[in-house]
């Protein structure tokens, strides 16, 4: 799957930072060229980010104005209201922190990878939601922790945000959808969704479907083998309804969503394992390996 | 053909790949910052339209 490709990744990340500042950035400053570009391009908001590492902040007002107007956040809530008390805050870091390091330990090239990616990490409250991901701020990823979920499901909910934002990096360097919001919106567009479970405009259900993806792998070499297992059925069911409306997905898309069905049905971990760490070329065929190996579970 | 001839063929051949090479790539890139620039732009133009992919509380489901 592309998203967890770390050459497709640093690619892409060179492509936006490359095809922003006219030149091509020397490795160590890839991080910076790039977080610095998506600041630059997203000038209707703002990404704190840091050149040490993922920014973790209690406060964003630019973040906050634009979530307000583009309407992903109510409007009737003053902003102070979404800010977490102080005297939460450094145990919500703790947190935080706390998740980055678990993912770490479950896979230190995809720790690296959302590193590279997501300049900030920003925690605010909103009724209803766990945290989020827009489209119109890709590097950035709204939390709205509970000190109860823990290092691991922090974790989880990081790498499910992380996915989004790596699909709006595949949709900012090679459109994913053939039709406008509008279209993908349409009655006729509308999918099952792998998490929700009914129909949903298309654009949601294919970033739904790949987020799944994404956590059946993480869920699988994190030893968690039944949530796993209850991705895969809603999930394929998902993919196959994406494959069935062919003329709203570019050939970039189809390929993309074409990897998450290739994996369902391989479940073959070390592939992905390989592609993160940049020692293995994405199988673009769709055809399996000749001789996979490594974790493979049947079907649920 | 002498060797002398059969270098200069080799490095004609070379210089012909490499600038291939540098097409191919200022091809590509003119591609990538195409569609970066209509992402933006869409984005710019149209907040209404921003694409929001939020996780539900307690039901830890997302809005996908």
């Amino acid at each position: 799957m592309r998203f967890l490709d770390r050459l497709w990744a640093l690619d892409s990340v060179d492509s936006v930072a490359a095809a922003t500042w006219h030149e091509f950035a020397a490795a160590p400053q890839l991080r910076a060229q790039y977080l610095s570009a998506l600041s630059h391009l997203q000038s209707w908001t703002t990404i704190q980010w840091k050149p040490d590492g993922i920014a973790i902040t209690f406060d964003n007002p630019g973040a906050i104005a634009d979530f307000i107007r583009r309407e992903a956040w109510g409007q009737n809530r003053p902003a102070r209201d979404r800010l977490f008390p102080s005297h939460q805050r450094a145990e919500l870091y703790e947190l935080i922190s706390n998740g980055l390091e678990s993912i770490s330990t479950v896979s230190h090239d995809l720790r690296e990878l959302i590193e590279l990616t997501i300049g900030e990490i920003f925690l605010a409250q909103e009724g209803g939601s766990e945290g989020g991901t827009m489209s119109s701020a890709v590097g950035l990823i709204w939390l709205n922790p509970r000190i109860e979920w823990g290092a691991r499901k922090t974790g989880e909910n990081i790498v499910h945000e992380w996915i989004h934002n790596m699909l709006f990096l595949a949709d900012m360097v090679s459109p994913l959808f053939a039709v406008d919001y509008i279209g993908l919106s349409a009655e006729s567009a509308h999918v099952t969704s792998a998490i929700l479970h009914r129909k949903r405009p298309f654009d949601r259900c294919y970033h739904s479907a790949a987020v799944a993806a994404g956590l059946v792998f993480l869920h699988t070499i994190s030893g968690d083998i039944q949530e796993a297992d209850a991705l895969i059925g809603p999930t394929i069911r998902t993919v196959r309804e994406l494959q069935d409306k062919p003329e709203l997905m570019t050939q970039s898309g189809a390929d993309l969503i074409q990897d998450v069905a290739h994996f369902l049905e391989t479940r073959d971990c070390d592939h992905m394992v390989a592609l993160l760490s940049g020692n293995a070329t994405a199988d673009l065929s769709g055809n399996a390996p000749a001789e996979p190996s490594g974790v493979r579970l049947e079907l649920a | 053909m002498t060797d002398t001839n059969h270098e200069q063929l080799e490095r004609t051949l070379e210089l012909e790949r490499n600038l291939k090479y540098v097409r191919q790539v200022r091809h590509d890139m003119d591609r990538i910052a195409t569609a970066l620039e209509r992402y933006i732009e869409w984005h710019r133009d149209h907040p209404e339209a921003v694409a929001v992919f939020k996780m539900f509380l307690h039901s830890g489901e997302d809005e996908v």
